[in-house]
């Protein structure tokens, strides 16, 4: 038989000691947890991402949004974090996806008051 | 250049990653197959060619490296790519080769009493105009197309007529596709839009599905929805 001997009498400063060391071990808010994400958002990439994995993304954190398209948003592809091919998620760097709003915008205006014309 | 839907009816994108074999700054355009041993990944497309396209772009390559990295990086840079065979694009129609030139005013000098032909204040034979669509933008035809079915340096004529004799004053722009008749769309300098300034006929391969014309802001918001006319992963081009 073995005794587990376990430490009760911590003082304020230990736990406070104990909680600094924790913050190294503790994801900051634009790491995603996986190394290929961060290298694409890193180089401000468009992500694709399955539903499990765009579940667990933060794009606010990373600045990124969902394509302001709303045909863009589910497409098929390889997720950039399980390589799957599938239905996935599409992010956009929201430098980029601001870009794609005006656009769509426009594309919407134009739709809205356009003749269209196909003989 | 954005995705509309695919001419199959569905309207979900596949997208891939290919690497690329020069810099790619600028979304949404189209990108080819290299010639064999001439490049490492795929190649951006010309204003006047789109041969062997491998679809559109979705996002930035980055700086294209040809020479191994001081800290073992890797070389390799990628762009996503739209691969649908027949995705079909928006492309915004411009009257010059620069984004944003709205395109150009034709407005009537004159106008036949049987509503089949009219003088325009613009050279109409260069470029060529006949084949293309024109479309009315103030007037007694404001909101109607037509064909124009030949021409001389002022004058286009048309073998349906319009509803409404033209009067001088009246408006109307012009575009060299007459979907689905048009094979061809010249691409602007980014290669993101429609060059509409061109002759009928002349530009890189797309087959365009319809146009899309704005009544309140037809000369600077109006579209050609296309597909791409020679695409590697279509049947036809299999062995490509």
């Amino acid at each position: 038989m073995v005794d587990v001997l376990v430490r009760k009498d911590y003082s304020a400063q230990d736990v406070q000691l104990a909680d600094l060391k924790r913050v190294e071990f503790r994801r900051n808010r634009y790491t995603s947890g996986s190394a290929h994400l961060d290298d694409m958002i890193a180089l401000q990439k468009a992500l694709i991402l399955c539903d499990s994995h765009a579940r667990k993304f933060k794009p606010r954190a990373a600045r990124y949004e969902l394509h302001p398209a709303e045909n863009m948003r589910t497409v098929v592809g390889n997720c950039d974090v399980c390589k799957m091919m599938g239905p996935g998620v599409l992010f956009l760097p929201q430098s980029q996806a601001a870009d794609e709003r005006k656009k769509r915008e426009q594309y919407l205006r134009c739709l809205e008051y356009s003749t269209i014309v196909s003989s | 250049m954005d995705f509309q839907g695919s001419i199959n009816g569905g309207s979900t994108a596949v997208i891939k990653r290919y690497q690329v074999a020069a810099t790619k700054a600028t979304a949404g355009v189209p990108v080819l197959v290299p010639a064999p041993a001439a490049g490492s990944g795929v190649i951006v497309a010309t204003t006047t060619s789109t041969a062997k396209a491998v679809g559109v772009t979705v996002d930035t390559s980055g700086t294209y490296v040809t020479a191994q990295q001081t800290d073992s990086a890797d070389t390799a840079r990628t762009v996503g790519v739209i691969i649908n065979p027949g995705a079909i694009y928006s492309l915004k129609m411009n009257g010059g080769a620069t984004e944003g030139t709205a395109m150009v005013l034709h407005t009537a000098v004159s106008g036949a009493s049987d509503g089949l032909s009219f003088v325009s204040d613009v050279n109409t034979d260069s470029p060529e105009l006949a084949g293309g669509t024109v479309f009315c933008l103030t007037g007694a035809n404001a909101g109607r197309w037509n064909r124009c079915t030949s021409n001389s340096t002022t004058t286009m004529t048309f073998i349906r007529a319009w509803p409404s004799d033209v009067a001088a004053g009246d408006t109307f722009v012009v575009a060299p596709y007459f979907p689905p008749a048009g094979i061809t769309i010249q691409l602007t300098t980014l290669l993101t839009q429609a060059d509409a300034s061109i002759a009928v006929g002349t530009g890189a391969a797309f087959k365009s599905v319809e146009l899309l014309w704005d009544q309140n802001n037809g000369r600077t918001n109006s579209y050609v929805n296309a597909v791409l006319g020679n695409h590697v992963f279509a049947a036809t081009l299999a062995d490509s």
